[in-house]
């Protein structure tokens, strides 16, 4: 009874469903590019490098573009202290390979006995020839086997230009899995740059040498930052945490229209539906019936909703993702793991039960005999 | 004597307002297990509201409503809305089916809500007392597909389907010609004998009301009672024409001579003053 009563409003249960698809597509999209893209940095983060030197406040812009790049001299410098173990330098782009989207960074030899990284398939790149190694992930990602030519842009409009893929790198956890890598002269030729890097990871001699490290570094380089993986993971989170919120501000506006919309169809359905409900309470309909037909009917549409939303979110997650890389330089991931499909699911219920309560209480407290007259 | 099955003790029903309205004024009556009642009355009279009374559906502001030996004064919501669905039906001059089912559902319903037997014998007995009624080949049309008849048949097997005590008809003739009419009556006097009903009907229909066993009148909202039954139903039928024209003679006069105007005044008065002496008999 409850699912033919939408047959016969469809135009009007439509809308209401869309209404409340909105507000969830607006809310499980922005959580899921948040949250995402948090645990995408966080994992990239938990490298096993002491410290990462970048360009002044590069985070805070959070795009590839020549104000994120500094002199692959001051490598030189780095690897010349004396506290410093090992360091290496990358540079770090955009690729695009097959129409996929991944990020590609160039990379000198000294990489990868620095993240302490193997080739677990194939072989090591020459860094001479135009030929890439793969992350794991990447493999995975891009469905491309140790030995397969491919053709690699940089952006959509750049102009493709063919590598070879040589071999696919163990399995860290971490930033590697997700790279495609190539030698950095190459990756330089590619953007337009000349001796250029995105950012220097370091390993120090101790830790006890931390303070030394930083304080030669701020001195020698003002227009440096140099940060532990976990305050560059702080001071990410600060400005999440800022963005989440006037996010979830903007999610909860929609979700509110969405209440209102459902309310309101409810509110007239109980109007058109007075006499019904007479004729159902004289046969016999207790005032928990009424209740559960019209509560019922506020759930459904809040469920379907729901669903439309995360659906729609699913959509428009992966356009953000495609637009942020090819027209902003950055790359950003959406994660859309169970605990958020159920959560969505919930507050599209929450809302579903809080905006029919009132119609239905109103329908089940309708006197029959009232309502039988209602015409 | 049979079984009480119905009893209204000092019934008076105000509906508050502005003007508050009096429906029902002092009402006693009793009717017994299986009988077959009309309640005759001009419009206004109560009789809505005394079926209502009856059916559990409102509640009386003073006097004691009781059906089947449960006095419905005291009882919760929840209790009178199992009291209607198990013991009573209804049938609704405007047939009241729910248009998004279909007449088979439609008869499913009262079943359903009383949460008794399975669905496949809520079905069965749903299908089986649509045959019975002649609609077996309209199990799965919904209500606008079918004729006032047939229609007010549907709401009949629905009023059976929990094979109801007491099944409460409020005009189920005057959406209908009167030969369907008349069908509809003589089967609601068959259904009510075969099953063992006690029916209740409110009418406005002279020949409806003829075929009851015993007919009640309304007036005021007080309840009146006659052997002759069927000579009240006459007298009350003359009473009410002539009431609708002494009402009308302002208009009467604009149409006829100012000497034939007197004459037809004279002779109206006359009888509804004669008709007034001898109303508190029918």
């Amino acid at each position: 009874m409850v699912l033919r009563d939408f047959t016969n409003r469809k135009v009007r249960t439509i809308l209401t469903i869309i209404g409340v698809s909105v507000g969830i597509a607006t809310l499980v999209c922005l959580v899921s590019l948040t949250e995402g893209t948090m645990s995408q940095i966080e994992s990239q983060l938990s490298e096993l490098v002491d410290f990462m030197i970048l360009p002044a406040q590069s985070f805070q812009r959070a795009r590839v573009g020549a104000e994120n790049v500094m002199d692959r001299a001051y490598l030189d410098y780095v690897k010349s202290f004396p506290e410093v173990k090992a360091a290496a330098g990358y540079l770090i782009g955009p690729a695009i390979i097959d129409g996929k989207f991944s990020i590609a960074i160039g990379v000198e030899p000294d990489m990868f006995t620095v993240v302490n990284a193997n080739v677990t398939s194939g072989r090591m790149m020459r860094f001479d020839e135009k030929e890439i190694l793969l992350g794991y992930g990447a493999a995975q990602n891009l469905e491309i086997e140790p030995g397969t030519i491919v053709k690699l842009q940089t952006s959509p409009q750049s102009p493709a230009t063919e590598f070879k893929v040589v071999g696919v790198l163990d399995r860290t956890g971490g930033m590697l899995d997700a790279y495609i890598f190539m030698p950095l002269d190459i990756m330089e030729d590619l953007l337009g740059y000349e001796d250029k890097i995105s950012i220097i990871l370091v390993k120090l001699e101790s830790p006890s040498l931390s303070s030394v490290f930083e304080g030669r570094v701020d001195s020698l380089f003002p227009n440096l930052e140099v940060n532990t993986p976990g305050a560059i993971m702080e001071s990410i989170n600060q400005i999440v945490g800022l963005l989440n919120a006037v996010l979830l501000v903007i999610g909860g506006v929609s979700l509110l229209v969405g209440m209102t919309s459902i309310a309101a169809t409810m509110m007239t359905s109980v109007i058109e539906k007075t006499h019904e409900i007479g004729v159902m309470k004289a046969l016999g309909a207790s005032r928990r019936t009424i209740l559960f037909i019209f509560l019922s009917q506020s759930l459904m549409i809040c469920l379907f909703g729901g669903v439309l939303g995360i659906f729609i979110s699913l959509g428009l997650a992966s356009f953000i993702e495609k637009w942020t890389l090819t027209f902003q330089g950055f790359m950003i991931h959406a994660e859309f793991p169970p605990s958020l499909i159920l959560g969505a699911l919930s507050i599209s219920e929450l809302v579903g039960l809080l905006s029919g309560a009132i119609p239905a209480i109103k329908a089940s407290n309708i006197p029959p005999a009232e309502a039988l007259r209602y015409e | 004597m049979s079984r009480i099955i119905v009893e209204l003790r000092g019934v008076t029903k105000i509906y508050p307002g502005v003007v508050p309205v009096k429906a029902l004024d002092n009402v006693n009556m009793k009717i017994e297990a299986g009988e077959f009642v009309a309640i005759m009355g001009s419009s206004g009279s109560g009789k809505t509201t005394l079926l209502n009374m009856i059916g559990c559906m409102d509640r009386p502001t003073s006097g004691e409503v009781i059906i089947d030996g449960v006095n419905t004064r005291n009882p919760s919501e929840k209790e009178l809305s199992r009291l209607r669905a198990e013991k009573i039906g209804f049938v609704f001059q405007t047939y009241n089916l729910i248009s998004t089912l279909t007449c088979l559902e439609n008869v499913e319903l009262p079943m359903h809500l009383t949460g008794k037997g399975k669905g496949r014998d809520i079905t069965r007995r749903a299908a089986m007392l649509l045959h019975l009624l002649g609609l077996g080949d309209r199990l799965h049309h919904r209500p606008n597909q079918l004729s006032g008849g047939e229609r007010q048949r549907v709401a009949i097997a629905r009023a059976l389907a929990n094979n109801s005590e007491i099944i409460l008809c409020d005009e189920p003739t005057g959406n209908l010609d009167s030969v369907t009419g008349g069908k509809i009556v003589s089967l609601i006097k068959y259904i009510g004998r075969l099953t063992g009903a006690t029916v209740i009907v409110v009418t406005h229909d002279r020949d409806v009301a003829l075929k009851a066993d015993r007919i009640l009148y309304m007036r005021d909202g007080r309840v009146f009672e006659r052997e002759e039954s069927r000579v009240g139903v006459e007298k009350q039928m003359l009473y009410e024409v002539t009431e609708i024209m002494a009402r009308s003679l302002p208009l009467i006069k604009e149409i006829i001579s100012p000497s034939k105007y007197e004459e037809v005044k004279k002779d109206l008065l006359e009888v509804l003053e004669k008709l007034e002496d001898e109303r508190d008999v029918f």
